[in-house]
């Protein structure tokens, strides 16, 4: 059994905003790419920066779209999209919960909104088809949107599916709005497992699964197929998200993995960034340890071209 | 001592989008203006209209801007001038507190934004340069860039000002990021006085008058504080009940209970009136009548910003 990794970056823009207005001649003279690519050439590191669309009004007006991405380094993407490549997360950051109860209509224009710039700026190669969606629920009617712009696989949330009581502090402020705006059948809510817990109680949508499927791919490069929709629901992180664990938290978890046919790493983009409310400044250093700790394991990182 | 009345609708965006995808003959053909014509026709209500700029992402891709309001209403809005006004309230809705910690730059950037749509499609003159905040707290330079678009009263938090402990659980969720989110030094926290109470804790910036000042020279009253540090002059805009927050019961308790007073004000968010949000309230326009019915049999007379002090 070879033993396969899977690193991810949820949340990304800042970084195409940068290179988009400060023009550096390579794409990694960017401090965010440069860190990127020490961890693929020292350990094979993969990555999938999963998009936003836009920068959001959360961080003031100044406004970035990926349509002021230039495409003169689309060769320099293409040169490196073995290792580096984009998938589509959400038209913007807030609110949390933007797809729970999308439109098939919303979820299909704006995952083309960003996939038509990417291939344009990066070329067709960089673009993966395994997405986690923001903050993850999905509606039935957006899995069968992603399903028909071409998506493989996707996240699900996992555990017992509750009915919402009616009583909002049952979720985190806010989050009850967006349970009941526009709500479809299939919302309703589930235990979230997850160090960040403010956020434990959770919406879930129809992207979800019980334990007990769950356990049947966990740990594993494996799949469920959603026979309605014709997704595949699978493991893309549950590893430790860099993010939320220091070197030595990343160091334990990943020792306890171990032996795993899979394991699948998160993070977020926005806490590289010093302007950030919540900077955390050992990013790098983070990052090169979950690289450095799975190729020592004999991890060997995949695109989700190798996804089954 | 004359009674003086006001009432505005903050979050204002989907009728004007309605209006313009629509093209009624007539702005009073659209249902949501109609029931305010209705109210001003039969009792006097003046309205002051709080706008975003745009749509919000929260309810889905349809992004819906100013820029897209046609300009064919314009003599209409300006017939009607008399009460029925326009005013700053935020770029968009999302998310919470959208200026505690805004750079003048963005403020001063959003306001000549919306204050340049209305012009073109209403006229300068259904331009209020006196308003209620998105959620009400706006940073110091914030402020300063709103002196200098013009502002003259703003609407201040009220309370008592105390330091974020470092615990967001102290804020509701998601609110402790727009504190700390390019902070300023004079973000902090205070306890709001409103019938939600979900969202008591809250954020103050520097836009704040505590409460003693508040209750001795501001409550009830046609009357305003200056800021000598932007220029701005705070005042209060409501003090009554918030019609979306109260059922027609408690409206008519709370304005019987302040009738006397030489100002009411009224507020409302226009999200309610709709049935495709979450949270339609179906007796949207009777909360509205009865309203502006009550303040009227009172004897009060409702006014403009022009009006204030």
């Amino acid at each position: 059994m070879e033993k396969v990794a899977y690193f991810f970056i949820d949340d990304t823009i800042w970084v195409l905003r940068d290179l988009a207005r400060q023009r550096p001649a390579s794409i990694f003279d960017n401090a965010f790419l440069a860190m990127l690519k020490r961890a693929h050439d020292d350990h094979g590191m993969t990555v999938q920066l999963n998009l936003f669309f836009r920068t959001d009004f959360f961080y003031g007006s100044d406004e970035f779209t990926l349509r002021e991405m230039p495409d003169c380094y689309k060769a320099e993407f293409e040169a490196n999209n073995d290792w580096l490549r984009f998938a589509f997360h959400a038209k913007q950051e807030f609110p949390d919960y933007p797809y729970v109860n999308a439109t098939y209509e919303d979820v299909k224009n704006d995952y083309y909104d960003i996939y038509n710039e990417v291939v344009r700026f990066a070329g067709d190669g960089s673009w993966s088809y395994a997405v986690i969606p923001h903050w993850l629920p999905m509606s039935k009617e957006g899995c069968r949107a992603l399903a028909d712009c071409g998506v493989k696989f996707m996240s699900a949330s996992i555990g017992v599916k509750s009915e919402y009581t009616g009583d909002p502090d049952c979720l985190p402020y806010g989050h009850a709005a967006r349970l009941l705006q526009n709500r479809q059948p299939e919302t309703g809510l589930f235990i979230r497992q997850t160090k960040n817990k403010a956020i434990s109680a959770s919406i879930a949508a129809y992207n979800h699964v019980t334990a007990e499927q769950w356990e049947t791919v966990l740990g594993r490069n494996a799949s469920l197929l959603d026979e309605e929709t014709g997704i595949r629901f699978r493991q893309l992180g549950h590893g430790p998200t860099i993010n939320l664990n220091t070197p030595d938290e990343i160091r334990a978890r990943l020792a306890q993995l171990n032996g795993r046919e899979y394991i699948g790493v998160g993070h977020h983009e926005q806490y590289f960034y010093e302007d950030y409310y919540n900077y955390i400044p050992d990013i790098e250093e983070r990052i090169y340890t979950m690289a450095e700790v799975l190729h020592g394991y004999g991890y060997r990182f995949i695109t989700a071209d190798e996804m089954k | 001592m004359e009674k003086l009345a006001y009432f505005f609708i903050d979050d204002t965006i989907w009728t004007l989008r309605d209006v313009a995808r629509q093209r009624p003959d007539s702005i009073f053909e659209n249902a949501f203006l109609k029931m305010l014509k209705t109210a001003h026709d039969k009792y006097g209500l003046t309205v002051q209209m709080n706008l975003f700029y745009r749509t919000d992402f929260f309810y889905g891709s349809d992004e819906w801007t100013l820029s897209e309001m046609p300009d064919c209403y314009k003599a209409e809005f300006e017939a009607n001038v008399d009460w029925l006004r326009f005013a700053f309230h935020a770029k968009q809705e999302f998310p919470d507190y959208p200026y505690p910690n805004a750079r003048y730059e963005d403020l001063y950037a959003d306001y000549k934004l919306i204050h340049g749509e209305v012009k073109r499609f209403a006229g300068e003159a259904c331009w209020s340069d006196s308003f209620v905040m998105h959620w009400g707290a706006v940073s110091k330079e914030g402020c300063k860039a709103l002196k200098d678009c013009g502002v003259r009263l703003l609407s201040p938090s009220v309370g008592e000002k105390h330091e974020y402990t470092g615990d967001p659980t102290c804020l509701p969720y998601g609110h402790a990021a727009r504190l700390l989110q390019n902070r300023h030094p004079e973000t902090a926290l205070f306890t709001r006085n409103s019938a939600n109470k979900a969202i008591s804790s809250s954020i103050a910036s520097h836009n704040f008058v505590k409460r003693q000042v508040f209750d001795e020279k501001l409550f009830g009253r046609n009357a305003s504080i200056l800021d000598e540090e932007t220029g701005l002059r705070y005042r209060t805009f409501s003090g009554g009940p918030c019609l979306n927050l109260y059922d027609q019961d408690g409206i008519r308790e709370k304005l019987t209970a302040l009738n006397g007073n030489e100002f009411i004000g009224v507020a409302v968010h226009e999200q309610y009136f709709y049935p495709d949000y979450y949270a339609y309230i179906p007796d949207y326009a009777e909360r509205v009548y009865l309203m502006a019915q009550l303040l009227h049999d009172f004897g009060y007379r409702f006014i403009t910003t022009d009006e204030m002090k």
